[in-house]
């Protein structure tokens, strides 16, 4: 424990680090300075949400007929005329019985069982959002898919994706430093040995966190000064106004979500399992790098373990291998690659409710014993 | 006690050492050998950084495998290629491997002056040693293998690459580390060790040929050693070793069984020993 403070030294001395956080920085403010144009609407729409509730009801409209008359309170206005209870007669099996199951995992009978059922699972989610009128909610009117998109498509996903990055930078440097420096033999004979992978490792993910949290903060509090979302917070994530374009699909199908989450909700739910997709990716890279001894291959190794499931997903799906494609949904890659679809039906990606929860859940302990094991071949490794 | 028990060492079909057997106790140990004898083999499995493929190595009797952290804790290394980093200066790289060797900060602040001082490199300790020269680097090294105290202190080739005026101050600090620990230095240069090792290692063909005190080694070549001026006709079967310069020109010191007519007998030294045991290696390059 006494070589986190040192090995966490030598990562800030690091000048690298400090270059690729500027141009996080600077992608991510390019990002959000490119997401203009409904900022108006929405800021109005969060306003009128905070007076008179997220529901298209009565009350809702009596009061936007109160307001000055505007190009944006019209706008509003015309969009609730649009709204209205979805879920009532929303058959999920049906959906997917006429787009799915003749689609995908044909010739996989116990695939495709778990196809179905996960389409009855979802009318039960249906009715629950039925329940809770989550259709009914304002969300961001007719901008709703664009904030969205905004927020998690484009922000959240690149600060993940720009997470994953220097987590690989990091854990790759600190494992292969001593290599590197041919300081290996007098690193490694020391009272602390091999086991010291265990505290770079740990430091690694200290500095990791530490840089993401930072480019996080600022990059958000850059966002929600530009985009001020006000009672969207507070609307329902399905709302009639919030559609997928599912390429599977002739139309635009409703955000389903397996709980009712309200936008805040299903932002904080999305960082939080982010974070732990961000702690797997720590354990993957440091095992990599373990296993792999040399900088270089490990870089190239973590780069082929991270890009290599989005196309082995096309390849396998084009080649009708069913089993394949399906496991490769619960990998790491493909799990940032349908961030901002998490918690939600994700069509032929999804076979179980909640999918991306347990993919967490299983790649979490899985890699924390594998990360272990490495540790324990490397402690018996010979070193030259 | 160090105790090497029929130590074999096979890299798939190549064998870098063939059933060794040493035990070291106090004292310095020199290991003599051309390059690619297997020294650095030897080095590496005493530092636990390769294991045997056959035998065992123990430490007071208990395999240094099993004692794991504990032997590691008594020992010190510098190894032939030594590795640090470029932008630490001495005083944070020693501090560093003072947390490596779990030595509390308080203890490695007084324990790192000491040793700055030692290897005389107190003025330079908070220079970067991406500046330093090669001896400077290597005096670094010997700080780090100190820094724990260690009763077994391992130097693989510590003067490979120095000036003479480096080595020469390497053989002074040689001589002051000794003490009441073991160290093994291993070298092919003969003058590192012909004053201060009280043990010779010699390994040919893969195996120890001997660990006896230098001067029972050069007595083995007793009435054998001659310098003839060069250009005499010899007619007895000889071995040149190497030429020299003298007062009276050039000579040759050869090796002969005979005494030859004209040739001088003087007394064997390491020096002679080291060609003459590893002469067909010589005649292969």
């Amino acid at each position: 424990m006494k070589l986190i403070g040192p090995e966490i030294k030598k990562l800030l001395r690091n000048q690298t680090l400090y270059l690729f956080m500027g141009a996080c920085l600077l992608l991510n403010f390019t990002v959000i300075a490119f997401t203009g144009g409904e900022h108006d609407f929405v800021n109005y729409v969060g306003k009128t949400i905070d007076a008179a509730g997220d529901q298209v009801n009565a009350a809702f409209l009596e009061y936007l007929h109160t307001q000055p008359e505007d190009p944006l309170r019209s706008r509003l206005m015309e969009n609730c005329s649009g709204a209205g209870k979805i879920y009532d007669s929303f058959d999920a099996v049906e959906m997917g019985k006429d787009w799915y199951y003749d689609e995908y995992y044909t010739g996989a009978p116990f695939l495709t069982g778990l196809l179905m059922k996960k389409y009855e699972r979802l009318n039960a989610s249906v009715q629950r959002l039925n329940a809770d009128s989550a259709d009914l909610s304002v969300y961001a009117a007719d901008a709703t898919n664009k904030v969205h998109d905004v927020l998690f498509a484009c922000v959240l996903k690149s600060l993940l994706a720009e997470g994953f990055l220097l987590i690989t930078f990091l854990t790759v440097y600190t494992m292969g430093m001593e290599r590197q420096s041919s300081a290996a033999a007098i690193v490694y004979c020391s009272r602390r040995g091999r086991s010291l992978v265990k505290d770079k490792m740990i430091a690694a993910g200290i500095v990791s966190a530490c840089c993401i949290l930072f480019l996080y903060v600022i990059t958000l509090l850059v966002l929600f000064s530009v985009w001020n979302l006000g009672g969207i917070w507070d609307a329902n994530a399905a709302s009639c106004f919030h559609k997928v374009r599912d390429d599977n699909l002739p139309f635009d199908k409703p955000f389903l979500t397996w709980a009712s989450f309200t936008v805040k909700g299903y932002f904080t739910t999305s960082l939080l399992l982010g974070t732990v997709l961000l702690a797997v990716w720590q354990l993957i890279s440091s095992c990599i790098s373990i296993l792999c001894g040399h900088s270089a291959k490990s870089f190239l190794a973590a780069a082929a373990a991270l890009i290599s499931p989005c196309f082995l997903s096309v390849f396998f799906a084009k080649l009708e291998l069913w089993w394949p494609f399906y496991l490769n949904t619960f990998s790491v890659s493909m799990l940032i690659l349908h961030q901002h679809l998490w918690f939600t039906d994700l069509g032929a990606y999804e076979l179980i409710p909640w999918q991306e929860v347990w993919s967490a859940a299983i790649h979490l302990p899985v890699w924390a014993i594998l990360f272990f094991a490495a540790v324990r071949r490397f402690q018996r490794k010979e070193l030259f | 006690m160090l105790s090497v028990n029929n130590v074999t060492k096979k890299y798939g079909s190549f064998t870098a050492l063939e059933n060794i057997n040493i035990e070291f106790d106090r004292g310095v140990y020199g290991l003599l050998a051309p390059n690619g004898a297997g020294k650095t083999t030897l080095m590496r499995m005493l530092a636990t950084l390769s294991f045997p493929t056959k035998g065992e190595i123990l430490w007071n009797g208990t395999d240094i495998r099993q004692l794991d952290e504990e032997y590691r804790n008594i020992l010190g290394f510098l190894p032939q290629q030594f590795g640090y980093y470029k932008n630490y200066s001495p005083r944070q790289f020693l501090h560093y491997m003072a947390a490596l060797k779990g030595i509390g900060r308080r203890a490695a602040d007084q324990k790192i002056n000491t040793l700055l001082e030692r290897v005389a490199l107190m003025d330079s300790a908070d220079q970067k040693m991406k500046q330093f020269s090669g001896g400077m680097i290597q005096r670094v090294g010997i700080a780090q293998a100190l820094l724990n105290d260690p009763e077994l202190l391992i130097l693989d080739e510590p003067t490979a690459g120095l000036d003479p005026k480096e080595r020469v101050r390497f053989r002074s600090m040689l001589h002051s580390l000794a003490g009441d620990r073991i160290v093994i230095l291993s070298t092919h240069i003969v003058s590192d060790i012909e004053t201060i090792a009280d043990k010779i290692l010699l390994l040919k063909d893969h195996k120890l040929l001997c660990c006896e005190a230098p001067a029972k080694i050069c007595a083995a070549l007793r009435d054998r050693v001659f310098e003839v001026p060069v250009g005499n006709r010899i007619k007895t079967p000889y071995e040149v070793l190497y030429e020299r310069q003298t007062d009276m020109g050039t000579v040759s010191r050869i090796y002969s069984e005979a005494y030859p007519e004209g040739a001088v007998k003087v007394s064997p030294n390491l020096e002679d020993v080291f060609l003459i045991v590893y002469r067909d290696e010589r005649k292969e390059k």
